[in-house]
């Protein structure tokens, strides 16, 4: 029974994703609107879900991806061949059998594209359509017992016997509606993708589209718009577009371009309307050529235009700058552009290794990146250690020998884990001021945190290297000691990561995951960030209670007793792990998610999905960021996703201009106000705020406490002006 | 033209050439200023004796050990032992630098909260401890060692009767291979009388363990006694966390660091032979990261050092009352500063500085203080430069222990002031007068 619902299910989703896969959606009623207009001709209708339903159950059969199907990538080209053919042929028992066949050829020239094309990280886009649909045109004229579909030419007859003269003159202006000639290009394009040559459909899908993406939607009015300009200066004819129908060209390759494979933003949108008079070259070529076989050129201009601009993208040396490619695809750019926008405000850029300061205590930067000394040209991201003392000396007495040096001789640790890639430790140490120019680094130590992935410590002391080649370290494990051989005139550490595992490879930018700043007295928190000259620095102390409060460990369960507005709720939230290895707390009540990472300093909710009255959402606002050590007075902040915050209808608007500016943003901010005992304490409170702006108007602002206790989160309390909310954990 | 000082003729032995085992000639150090400010100035204001104590100096030191430490070890605190100077300023310098404070009597815990010290922050030690004093302390929070069996029993009983849970940790003592090995106070380590200790409080559900103490002694000059004591307590940590699975929150080295004062009978001066912050710095925390304890939980290191963070930030200036000639033919000198106001000199031979210089020669001479007993003898033997009556000399480096220590014989205690670190001096402590001794007298009506 529950084998026969999962299959239903799939089949569900795979057949809906079908659609919506063609306009790069996942809209639910973005795909009925789109079924329902393909069954603005039945049997072409009925062909596309035969082919769909042809694709995946073979793919299920076959055991593919079922991630994979139920996105309905398996059967999105089978459903545009299939529109296709039964578009073009007369319905019958053998055009069935050809619409499964050519599903079925369809699905293995996908599998087979996708095998090549997505070792370089390629899509595969509707190819496999083209491919198959070039076969069967050219093969079909062969076969007798398929006639070709008259529908198109007795179309009125056939209305007429229906429904009568009110019929036919409600087809007629449906099908004849004409709202002006651009418009009427524009839509009769977009209806084009689904075979519909007519105005009507193409509005439905047009508003399908704006209710799916703002970003989308006028993605696909400017891609349009440029190829009308650009045969307008070229003096070619647009409306010859409108006859062989290859209008949606431009607007699936300015959408695409523009809005799904990469970030929206302003060059984003510059590229989508830059390409597209390259689509209108390739279609004029193409189209031409093609004719000598009496083939219809489709989707090919948009496929090519998009596979050449995303593998030449791919290819570029510097990745980190301007275009950036979606790396979790959310079907909607909208998602895709908040989620990317507010991850790198937290986080900066996506560094998969947490790299810590390399000592203990307090130290100082003695030259940064780029310093005037030595970090320069190619080995410019490295940094210079030394302690000072409170005048800012570094070191006692007159400094004349290493020992006066506060940071001589000091420990030094691994910043992450690793393996010991590299050692010299036979250099002496020098006399101050006599720098040694013959082995430039000294005794070094290099260790490999990933392929890609080196840390570098240079000028350490004689032979005090504690680790041998080869060995694993861990994090926060003594490596060696700080020294003075090697091309330095003073004692100090030589700090550089590295791509390579070379003593005098060039160096690496690569920031350290979270560490504090003292000035003045006061700590700062820096996180993603590469410490300046003459910072104080020190890695932050964790605080056990908080690390426990905030151990979500799979299988965990959280239970709530709540007062909202004098009613009494209570709801449970499950920790569980998806298979990419993300936990995420889960409550069934109201099915909702909240997704966590930790990264051994911060607690941080990554992500909400569900219903925004639940207790689980109200939580996720309150403990969006807690810092895992206990800092009197520190204040924590960070951006959050707009999405996650503001109402549907507001964000509306917003959408459109959100790719070259946000006038709406959400921020949260929270400290900690008590602690019961600092050796072995039991009790940990956190204040935090959330404020929402439009314009910089606060329009929305929220206060939390949050209670922790030596078993973990004892309560929280929720509150704005309307409202509050006082949780208690019943459970663990 | 001015009259020149009139210069006793001396009698001295000729040591030319070379220099002996003892270093060359010996030179005096003059101390006329202190952080800037000039001594003489400061006994006109304020009278003589005078304690000066220097808040630049307290910093200085303070942040050098800390420095020592932290910059080796992840998790470091000091606390700040009362018993070796509990003046409030003194205190409250070391509160302000980041020190908790470190507690042997009931006296000492009020003074603490006295200065604005979380409970949570002080660490209540010492072999007596009443129970009215230790359930204050379990209801601040306070960190209680428990130096006895006795005393764990009290505490104990006291768990049953009130709510809180006491945090607790033991003292330990062990052989860390130096004469003389500490054994009075708390649970041994070498006979198991510790891990007995430990047992018993771990299978109390109505304490918690936070730390391991020990303090091996006092004045150490040994650092790798040091280095055996963490080792050992580092063992219990882990041994702990073995059988009980409970992670310690701190380690407690206790304190006991020398000084540079030179002890009697010291073959050396004690600035040639003491080692230095980071001399125990190093081989405590080396013992430490080296140890089995779980690397992920490495516990709080604590220190108490009291000695060496104060004494050199603490000066006695005083004033010369009389020159003798004993029979011996030795030179003798009465100074006012006497052992009622430097309990120290029983165990060190203080340096003894003028505060101008005089002369070049130097005689072999015995200081005394003012008292009327004939304890009262500073120094025994000093090479010293002839003085006159009225002459001012500063004995440096004694913060530690003689403003708690002293005894209030025969005369008052004098003022101590602190030169704050713009120059500015401040009375920290006023003089007594005969008001201070009335107001704590009564006498019987008869008797009136």
């Amino acid at each position: 029974m529950n084998k026969a619902k999962h299959y239903l299910n799939v089949l569900y989703l795979s057949t809906l994703n079908s659609y919506t896969q063609i306009f790069f959606s996942n809209n639910k009623w973005f795909g009925i609107l789109l079924i329902a207009i393909s069954f603005f001709d039945l049997y072409s209708g009925i062909c596309g879900i035969i082919s769909i339903i042809t694709s995946n159950i073979l793919a299920l059969a076959w055991k593919y991806d079922l991630v994979k199907i139920n996105k309905g990538l398996y059967s999105f080209n089978s459903l545009l061949v299939g529109l296709g053919i039964g578009m073009q042929f007369q319905f019958s028992s053998a055009l069935i059998i050809l619409v499964a066949l050519s599903a079925i050829l369809t699905l293995f020239i996908y599998v087979f594209l996708q095998g090549i094309l997505n070792k370089y990280g390629l899509p595969v886009l509707s190819i496999p359509f083209l491919i198959s649909f070039w076969i069967l045109s050219i093969a079909l004229q062969q076969f007798s017992n398929l006639n070709l579909s008259e529908r198109g030419i007795y179309r009125i007859n056939e209305v007429f016997t229906i429904g009568g003269i009110n019929l036919v003159s409600l087809y007629e202006s449906i099908a004849y509606f004409y709202p002006g000639k651009i418009l009427w290009i524009y839509f009769s394009s977009l209806g084009a993708i689904f075979f519909q040559y007519n105005a009507i459909a193409g509005i439905i899908i047009a508003l399908g589209l704006l209710f799916h993406s703002r970003i989308a939607f006028s993605l696909s009015i400017l891609g349009f718009l440029s190829a009308f300009i650009f045969y307008k200066i070229l003096g070619a004819d647009m409306y010859q577009i409108t006859y062989s129908y290859t209008g949606f060209n431009y607007i699936l390759s300015a959408m695409a371009i523009g809005g799904f494979f990469l970030i929206p933003s302003l060059k984003s949108y510059f590229w989508a309307i830059i390409l597209i008079p390259l689509t209108t070259i390739l279609t004029l070529s193409f189209t031409t050529l093609l004719q000598v076989f009496g083939l219809g050129i489709y989707s090919l201009p948009f496929n090519l235009t998009v596979i050449l601009f995303l593998y030449a993208l791919k290819l570029r040396e510097n990745l980190s700058k301007g275009l950036s490619e979606v790396v979790i695809q959310q079907y909607s750019p909208e998602k895709n552009l908040y989620s990317f926008k507010n991850f790198h405000q937290r986080f900066n850029i996506n560094y998969n290794i947490d790299l810590k300061l390399p000592f203990f205590g307090k130290w100082s930067v003695s030259q940064g990146v780029n310093g005037e000394y030595t970090h320069q040209g190619e080995w410019k991201d490295a940094f210079d250690f030394v302690i000072c003392d409170e005048q800012n000396k570094q070191y006692k007495d007159d400094g004349d020998y290493p020992t006066d040096y506060f940071c001589y001789k000091k420990a030094i640790a691994a910043p992450a884990d690793g393996k010991v890639e590299k050692i010299v430790q036979n250099i002496h140490d020098n006399v101050i001021g006599q720098p040694n120019m013959k082995n430039n680094w000294g005794n070094t130590i290099i260790i490999k945190h990933n392929e890609t992935l080196f840390s570098k410590y240079s000028h350490l002391h004689e032979s005090s290297v504690k680790v041998k080649e080869g060995e694993t370290v861990k994090q926060g494990q003594i490596i060696g000691n700080c020294g003075n051989s090697g091309r330095s005139p003073y004692p100090h550490l030589h700090f550089q990561l590295q791509q390579s595992p070379y003593i005098g490879s060039k160096t690496y930018p690569y920031p350290f995951n979270a560490y504090l700043e003292e000035k003045n007295g006061i700590n700062k928190l820096k996180t993603y960030s590469f410490p300046k000259k003459d910072d104080v620095i020190f890695n932050i102390e964790t605080s056990a209670l908080l690390v426990n409060a905030f151990n979500f460990i799979p299988g965990k369960t959280i239970r709530f007793q709540y007062q909202l507005k004098n009613k009494n709720y209570e709801c449970s939230w499950e920790v569980k792990t998806n298979v990419f290895n993300k936990s995420y707390l889960f409550c069934e009540k109201s099915n909702s998610y909240a997704y966590i990472s930790n990264d051994g300093y911060f607690h941080y909710f990554d992500h909400f999905e569900g219903d925004k009255n639940s207790l689980l959402y109200y939580f996720f606002l309150a403990a969006y960021k807690i810092l895992l050590g206990y800092y009197q007075n520190l204040e924590i902040t960070d951006s959050m996703n707009i999405k996650s915050i503001f109402k549907n209808y507001l964000m509306v608007p917003h959408d459109f201009t959100a790719p070259f500016f946000e006038y709406m943003k959400a921020s949260y901010t929270n400290k900690f106000t008590f602690i019961d005992n600092h050796v072995s304490p039991e009790n940990i409170s956190i204040h935090a705020n959330i404020n929402a702006y439009i314009l910089k108007n606060n329009i929305l602002s929220f206060i939390a406490n949050i209670n922790i206790n030596s078993k973990g989160i004892a309560s929280f309390t929720f509150t704005n002006n309307q409202f509050l909310i006082e949780a208690i954990c019943i459970e663990d | 033209m001015e009259k020149l000082k009139y210069e006793r003729p001396v009698i001295t032995k000729i040591n030319a050439g070379m220099p002996d085992k003892f270093g060359m000639k010996s030179k005096h150090r003059i101390i006329n200023k202190i952080d800037n400010v000039s001594v003489n100035d400061l006994l006109k204001e304020y009278g003589s004796p005078l304690f000066i104590i220097s808040e630049k100096k307290i910093r200085d030191t303070y942040n050098e050990a800390y420095r020592a430490f932290s910059t080796r070890y992840p998790k470091v605190q000091f606390a700040w032992s009362y018993k070796t100077n509990y003046l409030d300023a003194v205190c409250k310098t070391f509160h302000k630098l980041g020190s908790w404070a470190e507690v042997v009597s009931g006296f000492e815990y009020e003074k603490a909260l006295a200065n604005n010290v979380n409970g949570g922050e002080i660490i209540f030690n010492g072999p007596s401890k009443s129970k009215e004093e230790l359930i204050k302390a379990i209801k601040n929070g306070s960190m209680i060692h428990i130096d006895h069996f006795d005393e764990l029993y009290t505490i104990n009983e006291i768990s049953n009767e009130i709510d809180e849970k006491p945090k607790v940790a033991i003292r330990v003592n062990m052989d860390c291979g130096i004469y003389p090995m500490w054994d009075r106070f708390g649970f041994n380590y070498e006979n198991g009388e510790a891990w007995s200790a430990i047992k018993r409080i771990m299978l109390n559900n109505k304490l918690e363990l936070v730390g391991l103490h020990t303090h091996i002694g006092t004045y150490i000059t040994s650092v790798s006694a040091y280095q055996v004591a963490a080792g050992k307590l580092a063992e219990l940590t882990a041994l702990i966390d073995n059988v009980y699975q409970h992670k310690l929150k701190y380690i407690d080295l206790g304190g006991g660091f020398a000084s540079k004062n030179t002890l009697k009978g010291a073959f050396l001066p004690g600035v040639d032979t003491c080692p230095s912050f980071d001399d125990y710095a190093d081989a405590i925390t080396t013992a430490l990261i080296n140890s089995t304890i779980d690397h992920n939980h490495m516990p709080l290191l604590i220190l108490e050092t009291g000695r060496a963070l104060i004494d050199e930030a603490g000066y006695l200036a005083g004033t010369v009352v009389a020159n003798k000639r004993l029979t011996s033919g030795r030179r003798a000198v009465i100074l006012d500063t006497g052992i009622n106001l430097l309990f120290t000199s029983f165990w060190y031979d203080h340096q003894i500085c003028p505060t101008t210089e005089n002369t070049q020669h130097a005689e072999d001479t015995t200081m005394y203080g003012p008292l009327c007993m004939n304890i009262d003898c500073v120094r025994d033997h000093i090479l010293f430069p002839s003085m006159e009556k009225g002459d001012t000399i500063v004995i440096p480096r004694i913060g530690a222990y003689n403003m708690t220590q002293w005894l209030q014989f025969i005369t008052y205690r004098p003022n101590i002031v602190m030169i704050d670190t713009t120059g500015k001096t401040h009375i920290i402590r006023k003089k007594e007068d005969l008001s201070v001794f009335k107001n704590q007298e009564t006498v019987p009506l008869h008797l009136k």
